[in-house]
């Protein structure tokens, strides 16, 4: 049995995108999707809270007013609770691009590359080990997303991909363009729809069972 | 579907006093309480090792503590799981701890702060309060006093059915007096071993069907 634990935001949440009072159901979001392609010996831990950032906390949402927002001050507390950890999916940063963090696109990385290295710190894999780490980047926001603190968000977001690569990859996790997995269409919406839950769902449980695959070639390779 | 949210400490989390490794899903007490529950019920585990009700630990962190205060988490808690059916809370357990130098009292407060917390979340349906069951942590064991860290623990924990008694009540909250089902582990005085798990997971999975149904 793998855990995987799916630490993300109101994507990962599901939140639906017609109806902000309702949250999708475990078979419509991504992370109940993916569990569900994966099968019986996954077991994937849902972690996703609305309005999450990387690392900045943000007083000023209405969502879950008085919610501390920062995944980096939530992140030990997360882990610890649901290790042993085999993978932990990260996928963060949309909430980061708000007007009001001024955040550029590295800033954003580098505050997704923090979250790794505390991750590191905490030996919460099997038997002490680290957790493999799939980083998710985060879906391009629409050209026309000018509300909810994003006013000129696209540009960033456009960014974000080649940023991760650049500052992310380095870190020895595995990276998932979500872009790459929606055919490069850019979502209409801040919140995704059922469609792009689906196509997440699917290019992320086939990098799992890659990387999970992979895993056990190295074990008969060198035993 | 019904979302069961089980916020604790290390005995929720499945700690092995025999191991000092996690019980798998099916021994420790929220795994049982899913497979009496059956497939309509959805039980999300949520217990942190060192967990306390409102207190910072920097002594057992690489941080400022913060991670271990069972206030700080359970309303970023609360939003990730909503909309939710039933609160599970039980804490208490590491306030006993010689260096937070608390009452029974004052630990059954700190739980009752999370009620309210809790009851302030709108992570029940439509937005409104979801039910909160208050488990009162069963006593550690006598013995545990001659541990450094738990000097005076068992007389306090003793207190913990009474005071947890009187919070649950102000707070109009369902309480469940875990002392009355299982018992602490000789082998750590502190943790529960897998037979005790699965007594409470039955007693709190007859008590759920009681509050929801």
């Amino acid at each position: 049995m793998k855990t995987i634990v799916c630490y993300g935001d109101s994507n990962t949440w599901g939140l639906d995108r017609h109806n902000p009072n309702r949250r999708l159901t475990f078979d419509e979001r991504w992370p109940g999707r993916m569990a569900r392609q994966l099968g019986p010996d996954y077991h994937v831990v849902e972690q996703g809270q609305p309005s999450r950032t990387a690392v900045m906390d943000d007083p000023v949402d209405v969502w879950g007013a008085d919610s501390c927002k920062s995944g980096r001050a939530t992140l030990t507390a997360c882990l610890r609770s649901q290790a042993p950890i085999d993978l932990l999916i990260l996928m963060l940063g949309t909430n980061d691009l708000k007007n009001r963090f001024s955040f550029q696109p590295a800033d954003i990385a580098l505050g997704v590359a923090t979250l790794i290295q505390i991750t590191r710190l905490l030996a919460v894999g099997p038997r002490g080990a680290d957790p493999r780490v799939l980083v998710i980047v985060p879906p391009v926001l629409p050209a026309s997303m000018n509300s909810g603190g994003f006013y000129k968000a696209h540009d960033h977001s456009l960014r974000l991909a080649e940023t991760f690569r650049q500052i992310v990859s380095p870190l020895g996790c595995e990276l998932l363009d979500s872009m790459g997995a929606l055919d490069g269409q850019v979502p209409d919406d801040l919140h995704l729809s059922l469609a792009e839950h689906a196509a997440l769902a699917r290019a992320a449980a086939e990098r799992v069972r890659e990387m999970f695959d992979v895993a056990r070639k190295d074990v008969v390779a060198h035993p | 579907m019904k979302t069961i949210v089980c916020y604790g400490d290390s005995n929720t989390w499945g700690y092995d006093p025999r191991t000092g490794r996690r019980f798998d899903r099916d021994t420790r007490w929220p795994g049982v309480l899913a497979a009496e529950l059956g497939p309509d019920y959805q039980v999300i585990e949520e217990g942190l090792s060192g967990r306390t009700t409102v207190w910072n630990d920097p002594v057992e962190s690489l941080g400022d503590g913060s991670e271990k205060n069972g206030k700080f988490y359970l309303k970023p808690c609360l939003d990730t799981h909503a909309p939710i059916d039933l609160l599970i809370i039980m804490l208490g357990t590491n306030d006993l701890k010689t260096r937070f130098s608390l009452s029974a009292h004052d630990i059954a407060r700190g739980a009752g702060t999370l009620v309210q917390i809790a009851y302030r979340s709108g992570a029940g349906h439509d937005w409104k309060k979801p039910p909160v069951l208050l488990i009162a942590p069963t006593p550690v064991h006598p013995e545990a006093v001659s541990l450094q860290a738990w000097q005076g623990s068992y007389d306090k924990s003793r207190r913990f059915a009474e005071e947890f008694g009187y919070v649950a009540k102000e707070n109009k909250a369902e309480l469940l007096d875990a002392g009355a089902v299982i018992s602490t582990s000789t082998i750590d005085r502190i943790h529960l071993e897998a037979p005790e798990h699965a007594k409470l997971g039955r007693a709190v999975a007859a008590r759920v069907r009681q509050i929801i149904d």
